[in-house]
């Protein structure tokens, strides 16, 4: 079973172009979605006190910054200290350009930083790169840790 | 003019002036005679040789002798009663009129000093003359209270004492600040042919400074005869204290040579003379001459004593009431001024309001109010520019914040040519930092001091050697005193002391409020760059939905949809990327202000390459020339601001510009170089970047400034937000610079720009 894409994204409608997007170039995982940051952090802790196999975390973990409670940059220092959450791939997905934000996610540690597009092709291929990339081509570094502990 | 003794003070050996001992002559006049006794025993210790010439016995016969045993028993009572009183402690009075050693009749007067009691005995006046003194002297104060100015009162003082002593020619001599002086008011005998010597200049030196600390002590000086015989003292130092009588308080003490030779050389033979105190400084002299021996008895010299103190108390009263008035004015001023200039924002700018106020301040004739090219004037004064070359003199100059000169060309030799107008000068420096100053100015203040005798020869070294002897020669030494204005008096300068402290304060003030307004409006202008950063960045997530779904719409149903709506969804999409780019505009904006600046040195050339190159592709397409005029500086700055700036002035060039060919200039003028533009003042270069576009109107060359105005249709000239130049404004203004532009309609645009002042340092925003 392919594992899970987390999406904490609190707008309806950018949740609802990435599902348009992901539908037109043929993704099919499990995408969840959480609208604010507190819930996305209670679901990660959760799965990982229940955790029931190598494949109980989500694959990637695409993030918003602007977000209601806790926002992204916050949600993504958290994750990042975090033994084994930390291990999880957090591509930031924002509209921000500012170059503090980028300087900031990587800073934290983020995996990646992405722009959300103003344009349907634009924002196509760059989905199809993203789920090619963390889904296809790499080899998730924290199943490694996982089996060691488990 | 014989006023007291002559003396050394002179460049050629001012040693000698203290050397001097003028209160020790070991001998007195010859008209009186002295005896110096032990105050308690009685015992005489020291007479005058002439003693047997009035009593008959030789000094010897004398010497040891007790002195009550030559007095009768009334008078001796007198002068033991004036003992035991204290009252002739130095200060001698008239103890009896009688006679000593059976000898009549004498004026005795005694006086005490240390152990020693000095009586001094001159024969009386004769009987026949026993004027009411009294009532002289009473008539006289009333009509001199009378009298408007210190002249008229000098004047009726000199013929009231002439007409009381005899005397052949009274005069008043006043000091001046340097103790030179000069003769303000005379009263001669008539029928002698004798010269007015009214108006008069004499050196300091006539009067040496010796002479003037005894005439505040002693304030009648009395020479019966200039060409007398001393009368030595015997022995000549007294036995009780080992040294030469003091004689500072006798009437008798005998003169100087210099003196009675000075006399001799200007023909006169006796003199009495008077001390014009004004509190403890000597102000001027009742100088009386005689031109045959004369001797004014006890009582005549009382009276003019006498008249010589009220006038001291009545002439330096009315000076202290003049200057005291002339205080409450220029109190009244400094308070005005004060007032004004803690209500208003800026001290230079109330003062230059104020400035005929301000002339109030002190006597002048004219006052100015310089901040930097700006200049406000009242009354008389120098032409504008030449006021802003003296401020920038003296803020150059490093000179004191109060400048006070009676001759303005020493310090600003162009000032030659109008010292009819301005000649002196009081400034006032308004700020530690900026040529900013108030002045006063005085015209020239042409003169004619009539020296007696040349000043610069007051003594000549005479015959015996190193000896000075006073000069002989009195005639009229006419000088012409030209250049200078009437002399600023302490009270002026201390009075623009007092100013210029009130006006610091003021500014220290005013710099802590105005600290608060900018620290106030940094903080504003940081939120207003958060706000709108916030606000451009929200707008954006909406606009691309509105975006991404029409184009979602379009491609979905494409086929239900008539040309007519793909033309609508069309317009959506092109609607929403113009309100993405001016968005994106926006927040570029308002980045700006957020960016932290880290300026370094940066080769401009090397930059403006970088820029150039970014933008290759569309100068082709326009087939552009790009020129570099000179060599581009290295200068201090923000490349990444610099190169934007560049990049958004080369980009208007290119744009805006109907020219088959596009030609671009860019240069910079150092400071100095033909065709620095006044604009740039200050700056060490101003750059520019040059098209033969199509130009912008006078009208709208502000407007160019301001965001997302555009002077064309939307589609005209390529588009664009119109945020360039207000972007490259900004970038400009936070390196502490200046950006403006020079444009002919139709033939091209030449957009100039600075960095921060050459020097100045901490001016980034």
């Amino acid at each position: 079973m392919t594992r899970e894409l987390l999406l904490v994204e609190d707008s309806d409608d950018d949740y609802e172009m990435f599902l348009r997007t992901c539908n037109t170039v043929g993704f099919k995982a499990n995408v969840r979605r959480f609208a604010d940051g507190d819930e996305a952090l209670a679901h990660l802790r959760q799965l990982n006190w229940n955790k029931s196999g190598d494949d109980h975390l989500p694959a990637l973990i695409l993030l918003d910054l602007n977000l209601p409670g806790m926002d992204g940059r916050e949600l993504l220092d958290v994750l990042k200290q975090d033994s084994v959450l930390r291990l999880v791939p957090v591509v930031v997905y924002t509209t921000s350009s500012n170059e503090s934000d980028i300087a900031f996610c990587y800073e934290h540690h983020a995996n990646g930083y992405q722009l959300k597009p103003m344009n349907v092709a634009q924002l196509e291929s760059d989905i199809r790169a993203l789920i090619d990339y963390w889904f296809t081509r790499v080899v998730s570094p924290y199943t490694f840790p996982i089996r060691s502990s488990g | 003019m014989s006023l007291s003794f002559v003396g050394h003070e002179t460049p050629i050996d001012l040693s000698n002036c203290d050397r001097e001992p003028i209160h020790i002559p070991g001998q007195i006049q010859a008209h009186g005679a002295l005896f110096a006794i032990d105050r308690h025993s009685w015992l005489i210790t020291q007479v005058s040789s002439n003693v047997a010439t009035y009593f008959g016995r030789a000094p010897e016969a004398l010497l040891g002798s007790n002195f009550k045993t030559l007095l009768e028993p009334h008078d001796q009572a007198a002068i033991a009663r004036l003992i035991a009183q204290g009252v002739v402690e130095r200060a001698p009075i008239h103890a009896f009129c009688g006679s000593i050693a059976g000898q009549r009749s004498f004026d005795v007067i005694v006086h005490v000093d240390g152990p020693l009691a000095i009586v001094e005995a001159e024969p009386a006046a004769s009987e026949v003359e026993a004027p009411d003194f009294y009532a002289f002297a009473t008539r006289t104060v009333a009509g001199l209270h009378s009298t408007l100015t210190t002249v008229e009162y000098c004047q009726a003082l000199t013929a009231a004492i002439r007409d009381l002593s005899g005397y052949d020619r009274v005069m008043v001599y006043r000091f001046d600040e340097d103790w030179s002086g000069h003769v303000i008011a005379e009263s001669i005998v008539e029928g002698k042919g004798l010269d007015p010597f009214l108006d008069l200049h004499y050196p300091a030196s006539d009067i040496p400074s010796q002479a003037r600390a005894l005439f505040l002590q002693n304030t009648v000086r009395l020479l019966a005869d200039a060409q007398y015989t001393p009368a030595r003292l015997v022995p000549e130092t007294n036995p009780q204290t080992r040294r030469p009588l003091d004689l500072s308080h006798a009437f008798l003490r005998g003169a100087s040579v210099m003196y009675t030779e000075y006399l001799v050389n200007m023909g006169v033979r006796a003199s009495l003379t008077l001390a014009i105190n004004d509190r403890d400084r000597l102000w001027g002299l009742v100088a009386c001459h005689h031109y045959s021996p004369r001797r004014v008895s006890y009582g005549v010299r009382v009276v003019c004593e006498l008249l010589s103190r009220v006038a001291s108390l009545q002439i330096t009263d009315k000076n202290h009431s003049d200057e005291a008035d002339y205080q409450d004015r220029i109190r009244t001023v400094h308070a005005a001024l004060v007032e004004a200039m803690a209500s208003g924002e800026n001290v230079g700018e109330v003062l230059a309001r104020q400035v005929a106020a301000a002339r109030g301040f002190v006597d002048c004739t004219g006052t100015a109010v310089v901040r930097g090219n700006d200049v406000h004037v009242d009354g008389v004064t120098p032409p504008d520019e030449h006021v802003r070359r003296i401020a920038t003199l003296l803020a150059g100059s490093q000179s004191d914040t109060v400048v006070a000169t009676q001759r303005l060309s020493t310090l600003y030799p162009e000032a030659a040519s109008f010292i009819d107008r301005a000649c002196g000068l009081l400034a006032v420096q308004l700020s530690s930092r900026l040529d900013e100053y108030v002045m006063w100015f005085r015209p020239e203040f042409v003169r004619t001091v009539k020296w007696a005798g040349d000043p610069n020869k007051p003594v000549i070294v005479g015959p015996m050697g190193d000896r000075l002897t006073p000069r002989k020669s009195f005639e009229l030494w006419a000088e012409t005193v030209q250049g200078a204005s009437q002399p600023w008096t302490r009270l002026e300068i201390e009075s623009a002391q007092r100013l210029r402290t009130s006006i610091t304060e003021i500014l220290i003030r005013s710099n802590q409020e105005l600290e608060r307004v900018n620290r106030q409006l940094e903080r504003s202008n940081q939120e207003l760059d958060d706000f709108a950063y916030a606000a451009s960045h929200d707008l954006k997530e909406p606009l691309r939905g509105i975006y991404n779904y029409a184009e979602f719409l379009k491609r979905d149903a494409m086929e239900k949809l008539g040309d007519d709506d793909v033309k609508k969804i069309d317009s959506i999409l092109r609607l929403s990327t113009r309100m993405q780019t001016l968005i994106n505009s926006l927040l570029e904006y308002s980045r700006l202000g957020r960016t932290e600046l880290r300026p370094e040195a940066v080769p401009l050339g090397p930059l403006l390459a970088d820029a150039v190159e970014s933008l290759a592709l569309r100068m082709q397409e326009r087939n552009a020339q790009l020129a570099v005029i000179g060599e581009l500086p290295i200068l201090n700055g923000v490349p990444s601001f610099l190169e934007q700036i560049f990049h958004n002035l080369l980009t208007n060039a290119l744009k805006y510009n109907d020219k088959p060919c596009v030609e671009i200039a860019v240069g910079a003028v150092a400071a100095g170089e033909s065709g620095f533009p006044d604009q740039a003042l200050g700056a060490s270069h101003a750059l520019f970047v040059q098209d033969n576009g199509i130009g912008i109107t006078a009208k709208h060359q502000d407007n160019v400034f301001k965001i997302f105005k555009r002077l064309h249709g939307r589609d005209k000239y390529g588009g664009g937000t119109g945020a360039g130049l207000t972007i490259a404004k900004r970038l400009v203004e936070r390196m502490g610079g200046k950006i403006w532009i020079d444009s002919t309609i139709g033939s091209g645009t030449k957009v100039w720009f600075t960095l921060a002042d050459a020097g100045s340092e901490g001016t980034m925003r």
